[in-house]
């Protein structure tokens, strides 16, 4: 469900770059400026950032213990585990972006 | 033979086993400074990931993780929550830093900073900073290896010996060897740490408890406040989490030798990926909590709570499987040491020395210089380790509040326009004199949160609001390679 909105999300705002491509090849206007990762990225890379670092009070107690390990070890360590699934729909939307073929020479597009 | 000469047998074969991987993987190759500082920019995936893995398990992880667990307790958790959170952090950052750095050829952290706010005061200054917190940096792994040596010979060898020798060790194998050798070594080191860590964080719990859900047990019984926040401090409370978590978070990629290891790769989606599998690799940290709390309940009193691990395997195993864990850890030890010195050396030469006092150095005097002072900063991290008593983890807080204040400068300079090179001069500075003056008057955590992330904020407004004042329009990377003429190699080679 969140990949739907973030992916239409991105679509939307991945054409958005500080560098205008209108003005490439005017010699001196050709600043090189690397491409902004996407909104929908970023989002998605916001999620791990709320569960492990925001919202602390929330999980950091003993009890209910959970395989054995207080709830917040069992917390965290589960999301050593959900970060890299959230960073994965992130390379998804971001991977596309950067196999431009047009991006050969390292400029943005 | 006595356990000492055992552990320590064991311990050198398994230092002298990685540093002839460091030399036979560095002989191969002319070493010229690109590489022998970014590996001729041709690493694959696999190696990038034990790079920055190998550069990630640092003496830190080994010895003051289950230290803090012990004596601290529940803020040992902020080293779980930023783990994950930096590569996310990198996710963003790394692959436009390393089409940057493919683009204008970069080397160092410090030439970042050349190619994008184009002066050499602002690069020299960035290099000098690098090169301070490095070597407090380094100062962890030499205490860390000295403590190694002194636990695993019985107190026989005194610490200030075993860290001469062992970084003598570490020197020569920069010299010779490059950060391509570095890497590989980084294998063995992970091989033997993975080995160490999960068998000494599950087989002390389950020799004291039973296991590892006994252990938390026992211990909720015992000490329920040990295991949350603040634990057995008083002021390192919820807040403290935050700022911490947030501070390393957005720090840890802003140590020269991290965001230097991104030049590396081949291209930048390596790095992508890179940061989408590596949390795994943060898996083992949790067990290095269990041996320090397990150690709580078994061997109350210790005074220095980085001694915990070594200690309780001392008691726990034979000698030779002391020596194991030992040789792990010298490892773990000495290629982070390695990857410091070799950038910390490079930075000096490259981007403090050549700019500012001998515009004319040609690229191969530069890569002599460097190894020159591969020997000085050895020597300067040797003699701070010796003269200081604090634990590994503040240490690693000092180092981090001051590497961080490199953010701004960095992702600003990376996606925004107005930035300007005043601007960040100023944030830098302000960021480092906050964070220093509140760390060295002892008021960190302040108010309840940590020192270098109020200093880290104060950086961020000065940054913003110096660069709204001074920018005249547009600024940002040159155009090309040509018209920054401070980066071009001096070696008279057509540039590849």
């Amino acid at each position: 469900m969140v990949f739907l909105i973030t992916t239409s999300a991105s679509t939307k705002l991945s054409s958005k770059c500080c560098y205008n491509p209108t003005r490439m090849g005017h010699g001196d206007d050709q600043r090189f400026c690397p491409k902004r990762p996407s909104s929908g990225s970023i989002l998605l890379g916001l999620i791990p950032f709320a569960a492990v670092c925001f919202s602390v009070s929330l999980w950091d107690r003993v009890y209910p213990m959970v395989l054995g390990l207080p709830f917040n070890f069992f917390w965290l360590i589960s999301w050593l585990l959900l970060t890299p699934l959230c960073m994965w729909g992130a390379y998804r939307l971001e991977a596309p972006r950067v196999s431009d073929p047009r991006r050969k020479d390292g400029r943005a597009s | 033979m006595n356990s000492s000469l055992v552990a320590l047998t064991v311990i050198s074969v398994i230092v002298a086993a990685g540093s002839f991987v460091g030399f036979y993987a560095g002989s191969h190759r002319k070493m010229d400074l690109e590489q022998w500082i970014v590996g001729g920019r041709g690493f694959g995936m696999l190696l990038v990931w034990m790079l920055m893995a190998g550069e990630i398990y640092t003496t830190f992880t080994f010895l003051g993780a289950s230290g803090w667990a012990y004596s601290k307790g529940g803020p040992v958790l902020f080293i779980l929550g930023y783990g994950p959170l930096m590569y996310v952090v990198s996710f963003y950052i790394l692959p436009q830093v390393w089409e940057v750095g493919r683009k204008y050829r970069l080397q160092t952290q410090a030439d970042f900073f050349q190619a994008r706010y184009n002066s050499k005061y602002l690069t020299a200054f960035v290099a000098l900073v690098g090169v301070i917190f490095i070597i407090i940096y380094l100062q962890i792994q030499i205490t860390g290896l000295g403590m190694i040596v002194e636990v695993a010979s019985f107190g026989v060898i005194h610490r200030t010996l075993a860290m001469v020798i062992s970084f003598a060790i570490v020197a020569a194998f920069v010299l010779t060897s490059g950060i391509r050798g570095v890497a590989w070594v980084s294998v063995l080191k992970d091989v033997l740490l993975l080995f160490a860590a999960v068998f000494v964080g599950v087989a002390v719990p389950y020799i004291y408890f039973g296991g590892i859900g006994p252990m938390f047990a026992a211990l909720a019984r015992a000490k329920p406040g040990h295991l949350v926040m603040p634990g057995a401090s008083t002021n390192l409370g919820h807040a403290w989490y935050i700022s911490s978590v947030l501070l390393s978070a957005l720090g840890f990629y802003m140590w020269p030798h991290y965001f230097g290891a991104s030049y590396t790769a081949k291209n930048g989606d390596i790095l992508r990926r890179n940061a989408v599998i590596m949390p795994f690799y943060s898996i083992t940290m949790p067990l290095m909590f269990f041996v320090g709390l397990a150690a709580t309940l078994v061997l109350p009193g210790l005074t220095n709570g980085d001694l915990v691990m070594l200690t309780i395997v001392r008691k726990t195993f034979p000698a030779w499987f002391l020596g194991i864990v030992g040789g792990a850890g010298a490892l773990t030890a000495m290629v982070p040491a390695a990857i410091l010195i070799l950038t910390a050396a490079t930075l000096f030469a490259k981007n403090l020395c050549r700019p500012i006092l001998a515009p004319s150095m040609t690229d191969q005097q530069v890569g002599k210089l460097a190894k020159i002072t591969v020997l000085v900063i050895t020597v300067a991290a040797l003699c701070s380790a010796i003269y200081s008593s604090t634990t590994l983890v503040s240490l690693l807080l000092v180092g981090y509040a001051g590497v961080a204040q490199f953010f701004p400068g960095v992702v600003l300079g990376l996606y925004s326009k107005r930035v300007t090179t005043t601007g960040v001069f100023a944030g830098i500075i302000t960021g480092i004199a906050i964070a220093v003056l509140l760390m060295f008057s002892k008021r960190d955590p302040i108010m309840g949160l940590n020192a270098g992330f109020v200093a880290l904020c104060f950086n961020l407004a000065v940054t913003g609001v110096v660069s709204l004042r001074t920018s005249t329009g547009e600024s940002g990377f040159a155009p090309d390679f040509a018209s920054s003429p401070v980066l071009q190699s001096r070696d008279n080679r057509e540039p590849t």
